[in-house]
C-alpha cells in the first residue's frame, strides 16, 4: 500500500454484476413501485375497508392498517405460465404487503377464475383467488368507469354459490373510482373462515353497481387449497406486569399462522392484543399479521395470527415483541346514555363520542379514538358486540355492524358502530372489545419445526 | 488525487438528453418510463447500496425502499436531468436510516472477523479490511468515500447530490482518508507485530 494514497482499486476489481443478483434487484424494483402504488392507493381513499362481520358467525375481527416492508421478490416461474402474468402482476401490486400471499404465487398456490358479469357495459370479474383453510383472498376486477366516475360497492355478500349467505367475516373496497385513462379497476376481497363456515367448495360473490346487481359464482380448488396445516405444541408463559399468557399450540398453513394461548385465571387485566407481536423465522424475517384476522370469543383464549412463512420451510420460528395492549379488568366498560348521547364513563380519555343517531330502526354509535401511538396501527373493535341496559338485561345480537375509518399515518380513528334500535332502558355499559392501553415487556419466544416439514 | 472533469461526448450528452426525456415522463406518471430509468440506474444503485450495508438482503430491501420513495416523491423532481443523483441521494438517505435502525436494534453489534485467507484469492484480504475500514467512517465521510470510489462519482457531482459546497465535500474526503490512512497503518502493524 501506498502511503500517502490507501489503494482503493481493491474495491472495484470484480465489478461485473452478478446475474442472479442483479434479477434479484430488478424485482426489487418491481416490488417497490407495486408498494409505491399501493401506497398511493391507500392515501387517495379514505376509508380504507369496510369491514362486515357475519353477525351469527360472530367473529371477532383484527384489522390491521399497518404497510409494513416488502422484501425483494423472487423471479416468479409462474409469471412464465402462459395468460398467467397479468394476474400474478395484479395479486403481486395488491398484496404487496403480503409476504405469504407473494410466496403462495411464486409457488403456483393460486388460481385462475376470470368470470364476469356485465351490465350497460359495466364489467365485474372474479380475476382470482388465493386461499387456505383460515382466509382466502379474492381479485376482482371492475371495468368500464368512466374516468373519475365514483361508485359505491352497496350490499356485498358472499353466498354458497346458491342463495345462502356465508357466516363469514370480510373485508373490501367501499368504493372504487374509474381511472384517468379508462383502465380497469383491480381491488380486493379478503374473507376469513372459521371452523362453522370453513372454506366452501362454492363461491357466490354478489354485489351492486350503478343499482344493478352483479352476481359470479364459481368452484373452489379445495383440492389445492385444503388440507395443509400442521400442528406444532408449545409450552410457554410470558408474564407482563403481573400477567400471565400461556402459549399452547402453533398451527401452520399455507397463508396463515395461529399462535392458540390462554389467559391465566388470576390475570387483574384483560389482554387485548400483541401489539407489535410479530413472528421471526430462523432467516432472520419478519412476519407480521395480515390485514385482517379473526379471534375467539372466549375470554380466557385468544388466537395470535400471522402471516405465514410455510412456503420457505423454516426450521424456528421466534415469536417476538416489545408491547402488549391490556386494560384493567375493571375498566373493561364504556358507559353511553344514548339516548341523551352521553359518554358516562370510559377507561381514560382517548375515546369521545361523536354521535348517537337513530334512524331507519338502527342506533349508530360514533366514536374518535386517539391511540397517542404512532407505532400502534391496529383498527380497534371498541365494543365487542355486547351490552347490558339500564334494567340489567343483556344483549348479545343486537350489533349489526361496524366500520372504522383510519389513516395509518396517523394515531387517530373514527369508529362506528350499528345496533338493533329499541326501548333500551338508559344508560347502556358496553363491553369494551380492544383499547389503546399498553403494557410494555419485550420478549422472544422459540417454536421449534423441525421434523414439520418431513410430512412432505 | 485530483478531478478530472471529462467533456461528454456526444454519445454521452444524447443518451443524458434521452434520460431526462425519460424522467420527466415518469415524473408525468409514466410508468413504463420510471421502471426504464429504475433499470437503467440498478447496478449503480446495487453497487453503493452493497458498499454501504454490507449485506445482499438489506441492500436489495434498500433498493426497493428506494424504488417506493423515488415513486412516491416523482412529483417533487424538480431537474429530470438529474434524475440518477436525485434517485442516488434517496437511496444514501435510505442506507442511512438503515443502518441507523440496524444499530439500534443490535448496540453491541460488532462487525464480525473478516475470514480474511481462507478464500485463497489474492487482494482478498486488503478489500475486507479496506471495507471495514470504511465501514467505521463516520457517516459522512463514508458518504463521499463510497460515492468517490465505489461509484466514480466527481466531487463536483457529490457536492451536488449531498447539496454541500465543493469544499465543504473536499475537506471531508481528505478527512476520510486520513482515517483510513491510520486505520490500515494500525492494522499492518498489528499484522507484523
Amino acid at each position: 500500500m501506498k502511503d500517502e494514497q490507501p489503494d482503493f482499486s481493491v474495491l472495484t476489481e470484480d465489478r461485473g454484476m452478478d446475474p442472479v443478483l442483479a434479477g434479484r434487484a430488478d424485482a426489487a424494483i418491481r416490488a417497490g413501485l407495486a408498494a409505491g402504488k399501493e401506497r398511493k392507493r391507500g392515501r387517495r381513499r379514505t376509508v380504507r375497508r369496510r369491514i362486515y362481520a357475519a353477525s351469527a358467525a360472530c367473529l371477532l375481527l383484527l384489522v390491521c392498517l399497518v404497510t409494513i416492508r416488502v422484501s425483494p421478490a423472487f423471479a416468479s416461474a409462474v409469471r412464465q405460465i402462459p395468460g398467467m402474468a397479468p394476474l400474478v402482476d395484479a395479486i403481486r401490486q395488491q398484496y404487496a404487503n403480503d409476504q405469504s400471499i407473494l410466496d403462495a404465487v411464486d409457488n403456483d398456490y393460486m388460481q385462475k377464475v376470470g368470470l364476469s358479469d356485465e351490465h350497460g357495459g359495466l364489467k365485474f370479474t372474479v380475476e382470482g383467488i388465493v386461499a387456505d383453510e383460515f382466509r382466502m383472498n379474492l381479485l376482482y376486477s371492475i371495468k368500464g368507469l368512466r374516468p373519475d366516475e365514483q361508485v359505491e360497492l352497496h350490499d356485498l355478500s358472499l353466498t354458497d354459490g346458491t342463495d345462502r349467505q356465508l357466516q363469514v367475516g370480510y373485508g373490501s373496497s367501499g368504493n372504487v373510482t374509474g381511472q384517468a385513462d379508462g383502465s380497469e379497476n383491480m381491488e380486493n376481497i379478503s374473507i376469513l373462515f372459521s371452523k362453522e363456515e370453513p372454506l366452501p367448495d362454492k363461491l357466490g360473490v354478489v354485489l351492486t353497481l350503478r343499482g344493478q346487481k352483479y352476481k359470479v359464482a364459481f368452484a373452489v380448488d379445495t383440492a389445492k387449497f385444503g388440507g395443509h396445516s400442521r400442528s406444532v405444541p408449545m409450552d410457554y408463559t410470558l408474564e407482563a406486569a403481573g400477567q400471565k399468557i400461556i402459549f399452547e399450540r402453533a398451527v401452520i398453513s399455507p397463508l396463515t399462522i395461529k399462535i392458540e394461548a390462554r389467559f391465566a385465571k388470576s390475570n387483574t387485566m384483560k389482554i387485548f392484543g400483541g401489539g407489535d407481536m410479530k413472528l421471526v423465522d430462523d432467516a432472520g424475517k419478519e412476519w407480521s399479521v395480515p390485514s385482517m384476522s379473526s379471534g375467539t370469543n372466549d375470554p380466557d383464549r385468544t388466537i395470535f395470527t400471522f402471516q405465514s412463512s410455510y412456503f420457505r420451510k423454516p426450521q424456528a420460528l421466534y415469536l417476538t415483541g416489545t408491547w402488549l395492549r391490556a386494560l384493567d379488568k375493571g375498566k373493561n366498560e364504556i358507559v353511553i346514555d344514548t339516548e341523551k348521547g352521553l359518554l358516562l364513563k370510559a377507561p381514560d380519555d382517548k375515546v369521545t363520542l361523536l354521535g348517537s343517531t337513530e334512524s331507519g330502526g338502527e342506533l349508530q354509535l360514533r366514536f374518535h379514538l386517539d391511540t397517542g401511538r404512532k407505532d400502534d396501527n391496529m383498527s380497534y373493535n371498541l365494543l365487542d358486540g355486547t351490552f347490558v341496559d339500564g334494567s340489567g338485561s343483556r344483549h348479545e345480537d343486537k350489533q349489526l355492524g361496524s366500520s372504522v375509518s383510519a389513516n395509518s399515518d396517523e394515531t387517530n380513528q373514527t369508529l362506528a358502530f350499528k345496533y338493533k334500535a329499541g326501548a333500551y332502558k338508559q344508560p347502556l355499559t358496553f363491553t369494551i372489545g380492544s383499547y389503546p392501553n399498553y403494557i410494555e415487556r419485550p420478549y422472544r419466544i422459540p417454536i421449534s419445526l423441525s421434523g414439520v416439514w418431513d410430512q412432505d | 488525487m485530483d478531478d478530472i472533469t471529462t467533456t461528454p461526448v456526444l454519445s454521452e450528452a444524447k443518451a443524458k438528453d434521452s434520460a431526462a426525456a425519460l424522467a420527466a415522463q415518469a415524473r408525468a406518471g409514466d410508468e413504463g418510463a420510471f421502471l426504464q430509468l429504475m433499470g437503467d440506474s440498478r447496478d449503480r444503485l446495487l453497487r453503493i447500496a452493497l458498499a454501504y450495508l454490507r449485506s445482499e438482503e438489506a441492500a436489495l430491501e434498500a433498493i426497493q425502499e428506494t424504488t417506493l420513495r423515488a415513486y412516491m416523491k416523482l412529483g417533487k423532481l424538480k431537474e429530470p436531468a438529474y434524475f440518477q443523483t436525485w434517485l442516488i441521494r434517496i437511496l444514501m438517505n435510505v442506507c442511512i436510516d438503515e443502518q441507523k435502525r440496524r444499530r439500534r436494534q443490535r448496540p453491541a453489534e460488532r462487525l464480525p472477523e473478516a475470514p480474511a485467507a481462507e478464500f485463497g484469492m489474492p487482494g482478498i484480504e486488503d478489500r475486507l479490511r479496506m471495507e471495514e475500514a470504511i465501514a467505521e467512517l463516520e457517516p459522512k465521510l463514508r458518504q463521499v468515500v463510497i460515492l468517490k470510489y465505489y461509484d466514480d462519482m466527481t466531487l463536483t457531482e457529490i457536492a451536488r447530490l449531498l447539496g454541500k459546497p465543493e469544499g465543504t465535500v473536499k475537506t471531508w474526503l481528505n478527512r476520510a482518508l486520513a482515517k483510513l490512512r491510520a486505520w490500515m497503518r494500525e492494522g499492518e502493524a498489528r499484522d507484523e507485530g
